[in-house]
């Protein structure tokens, strides 16, 4: 689980403030292929985590390490299959101008909504989403399951966890092997119990909120309330002034970067 | 001269993102003694006991753990690899369902022989061995879904010491266990113990540790506040009073009335038999 | 205590499905009104799935038993409730594993969840809330992840989350198996006084010095089979039983009995002070 509690300005924000934002981000990111507009758009992203929830790039540079290669494989993909001018060639291959930028542009667009998603899920309990997309309309069955899942979660992984370990202890190196045939030996014999274990485990969950009156029909009470404060009302306000600017610029703004 | 099998110095341990569960433990481990660690539940005894083999690093970069090998060679675990440990360092988890994972307690039990290497016709003579010493005897065929979880629990730890490693590690066990079968399993720990080999227990039963263990060492907030033998360390009121933690009830007994240092059942009743025969000797008190 | 049952059983016998011998072999018993009944029996011995019949989770969620025999739970039988969630809302369950009964993120929300399925208004949610916490000890743990407790502190809050729905009957599977003694004497001193006030309890544990001081009667359960039923005196003071506190060892041992004719075998430190000192009994827990 993400979640790390806080007191940040974003930790602080009404979670229904959160995901208009988080939604903003994502239709600006998806609506465009300019890649100045995503650049800019990626520089607020990461401006505004690292000022609103003091996370700098520090804190997630690992898992854009790992979406590097992707953007690179994204990028000669693009710059194979567009036509248009060639930025270079190789030898009979030449390399489309279009399609480098759309490629890099793509791949921006994906560090855009990547960070966007981690700033919100670091910043926002589980049960805080849960409690939004109930207020939003979202039936409490179906938005209990998303807090839900982050309980679950952490429960599958520790017990993946254990069970690797258990063998690791009684002298099996597979489990902790670099060599990815012995790990992968490791999971194929852990699949089994996990999977019986975890059906087990479903099977008393389910029963134990049953017992304490999940599903049960009438009015229901909730202990935390959400409350929209003036923070959350700016917040959403400047959003909005970004969709507006975003719109302007590439209206009124010709892309610097265009094939002419 | 007694040599050390395990050695801690300094070890910090911090969950994220500020769970302090250990502040600075020093402590040593000697070969050949059977050590409980007790405490208030959230004290820091697992937290503890993963770092008796790796499980857990330490996290300041000053903290050591050093486990003294076959050859009397220390080493740190900070540089170890789980596996590696296993011969010398066996441990048993404190929940039973996590480190099951085959059809039949045979063969829960070869697994750890055959990553030992042991020969096979060596093999079944030993499980079944430790099958009957923890009270499952008969039992290698049975599948461990179809066992109670007390008889899981065994099945666990018998998977475990069957290895036999030089210092075993079981994380409470004789959590849900009726008391004669708690006893089983303890008295298949002191003789593995009284073969040379280092116990070491995390338990909540006094009654079990103040007559098993030689060794106590009571936990508080992630510090060791008490380390002696059962009978320095529950004679300590005010270490039981921060630990959360009770005497026997045979040693509350006699302290309640006035005698000291008892704490088992035998212990209590030549005690208080001293002392009544003291008195008879004395006046004669009446007995209504 | 009143004279009327909560619980009773007749006749109740069950096999699972697969199994070679029955679970459950012919058990017949009542458990009155606002009296804690305490279960022993070696693991296996059918203790879980004893509880688990009195709460309606066989046959309603686990099919693969059906019994026989009669169950009446507070004055209808039990086939009448029609559904798991009918009996539930007389009867909590504390089930053995900590672990899968913690359905939140945060201890608050566990403690609070079960309240606001029922729609407990909320200043007496936090009323009860905050009382569960103190009794049993987790206040300071009302913020933390409920993934990342140690296995003791899992068993409190799990126990606490029931004790907050208040129930009429509670029954408790080992709910002081992980825990220190002074957590396993606040689950049962909460438990006295919920029974004081009204509520049954049935309650699974091994730990029979507790059991001695806190629970009405008790109930040993041995392959299927009651072997007996009696108050704590009777069932733990017999010589030739497992279950014996240490003073009563101490007390067989010294031949308290014969030296002072007449007076009981001690239930606990305080009785055997008493006895020993020729002082009179002072009342114990139990009444
Ligand atoms: N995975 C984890 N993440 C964060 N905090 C943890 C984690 N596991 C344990 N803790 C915390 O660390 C502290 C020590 O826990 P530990 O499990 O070592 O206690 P313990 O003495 O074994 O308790 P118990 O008797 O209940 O088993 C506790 O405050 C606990 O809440
Ligand atoms: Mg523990």
């Amino acid at each position: 689980m993400l979640y790390r509690p806080g007191s940040t300005f974003f930790h602080r924000s009404d979670p229904r403030a959160k995901l208009f934002t988080i939604l903003v981000v994502l239709a600006l990111a998806l609506s465009t292929t300019r890649l100045d507009v995503l650049l800019a758009l990626t520089a607020i992203v990461i401006v505004a985590l690292a000022i609103g929830a003091g996370l700098t790039p520090r804190s997630y540079w690992k898992a854009l390490v790992v979406i590097l290669p992707l953007i690179a494989l994204l990028t000669l993909l693009q710059s194979l299959v567009q036509g248009g001018p060639a930025a270079f060639s190789l030898g009979s291959v030449g390399f489309s101008r279009h399609g480098i930028l759309l490629g890099l542009a793509l791949g921006t667009r994906l560090m855009a909504m990547g960070i966007c998603f981690y700033g919100f899920s670091v910043t926002t309990s589980p049960s805080d989403i849960s409690l939004a997309l109930n207020r939003l309309g979202v039936p409490y069955k179906f938005s209990y399951l998303t807090s839900f899942a982050f309980r679950f979660l952490p429960l599958m992984q520790d017990e993946a966890r254990t069970l690797l370990t258990a063998m690791s202890v009684r002298g099996s190196d597979e489990g902790t092997s670099p060599n990815p045939f012995r790990r992968g030996k490791a999971i194929v014999r852990m699949l089994f119990p996990m999977l019986m274990g975890s059906l087990k485990r479903s099977g008393d969950i389910s029963l134990s909120m049953e017992l304490r009156g999940y599903g049960l029909k009438g009015p229901r009470t909730c202990l935390r309330s959400l409350h929209f404060h003036g923070r959350d009302v700016a917040l959403v306000l400047t959003m909005v002034l970004v969709v507006v600017a975003a719109v302007l610029v590439q209206w009124q703004v010709p892309n610097p970067l265009a094939v002419r | 001269m007694t040599t050390s099998a395990l050695e801690l110095h300094d070890v910090h341990h911090v969950y994220p993102p500020d769970v302090q569960a250990l502040r600075g433990i020093d402590l040593t481990v000697n070969r050949g003694e059977f050590l409980a660690i007790i405490g208030k539940n959230g004290s820091g005894k697992t937290t503890l006991a993963k770092h008796f083999n790796g499980l857990l690093k330490p996290t300041n970069a000053a903290g050591r753990v050093l486990v003294r090998g076959a050859q009397g060679a220390r080493s740190e675990t900070r540089k170890l690899r789980l596996h590696q440990l296993a011969g010398t360092i066996g441990y048993v988890f404190q929940n039973p369902d996590r480190q099951i994972f085959h059809d039949t307690c045979a063969e829960e039990l070869a697994f750890g022989l055959n990553n030992m290497r042991t020969p096979a016709n060596e093999q079944e003579q030993r499980i079944a061995r430790t099958l009957s010493l923890v009270g499952l005897a008969g039992c290698e065929e049975t599948n461990p879904v179809q066992m109670s979880r007390g008889q899981r629990q065994r099945l666990a730890i018998a998977s475990t010491l069957v290895m036999e490693p030089e210092v075993a590690v079981i994380d409470e066990p004789t959590t849900g266990q009726d008391p004669d079968e708690g006893r089983i399993i303890l008295e298949f720990l002191a003789q593995y113990n009284a073969a040379g080999r280092t116990v070491v227990i995390i338990s909540h039963d006094m009654a079990l540790v103040a007559e098993y263990a030689s060794r106590v060492v009571a936990m508080r907030h992630g510090h060791v506040l008490a380390d002696g033998t059962p009978r320095e360390v529950f004679g300590r009121t005010d270490v039981l009073e921060q630990t959360n933690i009770r005497p026997p009830q045979a040693a509350v007994l006699a302290a309640r009335l006035g005698l000291t240092n008892v704490l088992t059942v035998p212990e209590a009743v030549s005690a208080m038999a001293a002392s009544r025969n003291a008195s008879a000797d004395e006046e004669r008190p009446c007995m209504s | 205590m009143s004279t009327a049952p909560a619980i009773t059983t007749r006749g109740l016998t069950l096999r699972y499905s697969g199994a070679e011998r029955r679970a459950l072999e012919d058990i017949s018993f009542d458990v009155f009104t606002g009296e804690i009944l305490g279960i022993l029996g070696a693991t296996g011995a059918g203790k879980s799935t004893l509880l688990q019949v009195l709460a309606g989770v066989i046959p309603h969620h686990e099919h693969d038993a059906a019994f026989r025999g009669d169950v009446n739970i507070l004055g209808r039988d039990i086939d009448d409730y029609g559904s798991l969630t009918a009996i539930a809302a007389e009867v909590g369950l504390v089930l053995q594993d900590p672990e899968v009964q913690l359905v939140n993120t945060v201890v608050r929300e566990e403690l609070a969840w079960g309240m606001e399925n029922r729609g407990v208004p909320i200043p007496e949610m936090q009323q009860r809330l905050d009382r569960a916490a103190e009794l049993f000890d987790i206040t300071p743990l009302l913020d933390r992840f409920t993934h990342a407790l140690s296995g003791g502190e899992k068993q409190r809050v799990v126990v606490a989350a029931v004790y907050c729905l208040s129930p009429r009957i509670i029954l408790l599977d080992e709910p002081t198996s992980e825990l220190d003694p002074a957590g396993t004497e606040s689950v049962m001193k909460a438990v006295r006084t919920l029974a004081d006030e009204g509520v049954t309890v049935v309650i699974v544990d091994h730990k029979i010095e507790e059991l001695a001081l806190y629970a009405d009667r008790l109930m040993v359960l041995d392959s299927g089979n009651v072997r007996a039923v009696g108050t704590p005196r009777e069932i733990l003071t017999r010589g030739d039983s497992p279950y014996r506190p240490q003073v009563v060892d101490v007390a067989l041992e010294l031949d308290m009995m014969d030296l002072w004719p007449g007076t009981k075998l001690p239930l606990g430190v305080d009785e055997a002070v008493a006895i020993w000192t020729g002082a009179p009994a002072p009342e114990e827990v139990q009444q």
